[in-house]
């Protein structure tokens, strides 16, 4: 019996939030409230006519010029540093890839040499016992 | 005839060139000062929140995706997080804090009689600032900045049937609200 009662309570409340939707977006509210009870009637003309007071009290405010002025050119004088900065640390980071790689083929290179020396002067003495 | 750009233009161009968020600045100033304002209730609060709401966009634009959803809605959740954490640390202060929003809100003109309607308004915003977080925000949302159900779930990351429902709620709540209140006057 009470969640029944319970049950048709959270219905009524569904109706009422679907009518009061309809009506805050001017949808088609009549056939929801057609199907309403009495009681949910009732609500919903007390909860629009709240609405309405909000509506008529709840106007918009706006800063001031000054202030959206000021604040509005730190933004880009701070997005202009930070775009610099961000354009100085990707230029860092291609110059250092570019030492790094600059690095790693000296390294290859003085490696080969000494790789060739080393087998060169094996032969050498391969050689020189050979003939000995 | 002047074409304006859309938010995904501005968006791309401005991880580029540092006008173009000048420019997404300009376009979403006003609401979130708005919205700051009538959850704060203090112009320099608001103004200092704005502030760091825009800041705080700098921070985290390059990693910012454009997945379709409304540029503002980024910027409202942002919002809406420093809102919080404001009023956690402000918590224990006791502030009087709706004086200013209403002060400065522009008012219908008329003579001094409507003080009684206006004394009336006043309690119903104070009202407002009494609902929990997410019923405050949507209430602004809705009733300030005039968006849709839709519009709210996006900034708000719920279904339009959960906004639904929240908006019954809160109304609710604020009627429950203001009856208590007249219980208390009378």
């Amino acid at each position: 019996m009470r969640e029944e009662r319970e049950s048709r309570a959270g219905e009524g409340a569904s109706a009422v939030a679907q009518a009061l939707a309809a009506h805050a977006e001017e949808g088609d509210a009549r056939q929801l409230e057609l199907d309403m009870s009495r009681e949910e009637r009732d609500e919903l003309t007390s909860l629009l006519h709240l609405a309405n007071r909000l509506d008529a009290r709840m106007e918009p405010v706006r800063p001031s010029p000054a202030f959206v002025e000021s604040l509005g050119e730190e933004l880009v004088r701070e997005a202009e540093r930070r775009a610099l900065k961000r354009e100085k640390r990707h230029r860092i980071a291609v110059i250092s890839a570019a030492v790094a790689g600059a690095i790693v083929s000296i390294a290859s290179l003085v490696g080969g040499v000494v790789v060739l020396v080393k087998w060169l002067r094996t032969r050498a003495e391969a050689r020189q016992a050979s003939t000995a | 005839m002047m074409c304006e750009e859309s938010d995904s233009t501005l968006i791309a161009q401005a991880k580029e060139e540092p006008e173009a968020f000048g420019a997404l600045y300009e376009r979403y100033v006003d609401k979130i000062y708005n919205y700051i304002c009538y959850r704060v209730g203090s112009d320099q609060d608001a103004e200092d929140l704005t502030a760091r709401t825009f800041y705080r966009a700098l921070d985290h634009f390059q990693g910012y995706e454009d997945r379709g959803a409304p540029f503002s809605a980024w910027l409202y959740r942002i919002a809406h997080n420093l809102v919080a954490n404001w009023h956690r640390d402000h918590s224990r202060r006791k502030m009087i804090t709706l004086d200013d929003v209403v002060l400065r809100a522009p008012r219908r003109k008329g003579p001094a009689a409507k003080t009684e309607k206006m004394d009336e308004e006043d309690v119903l915003l104070e009202a407002v600032r009494r609902l929990a977080p997410d019923r405050q925000q949507l209430i602004i949302l809705k009733h300030v900045e005039g968006m849709t159900n839709a519009e709210i779930g996006e900034v708000m990351e719920r279904t339009e049937g959960a906004i639904k429902s929240l908006y019954h709620r809160a109304l609710v709540a604020l009627r429950e609200d203001l009856a208590d209140e007249l219980e208390g006057l009378a």
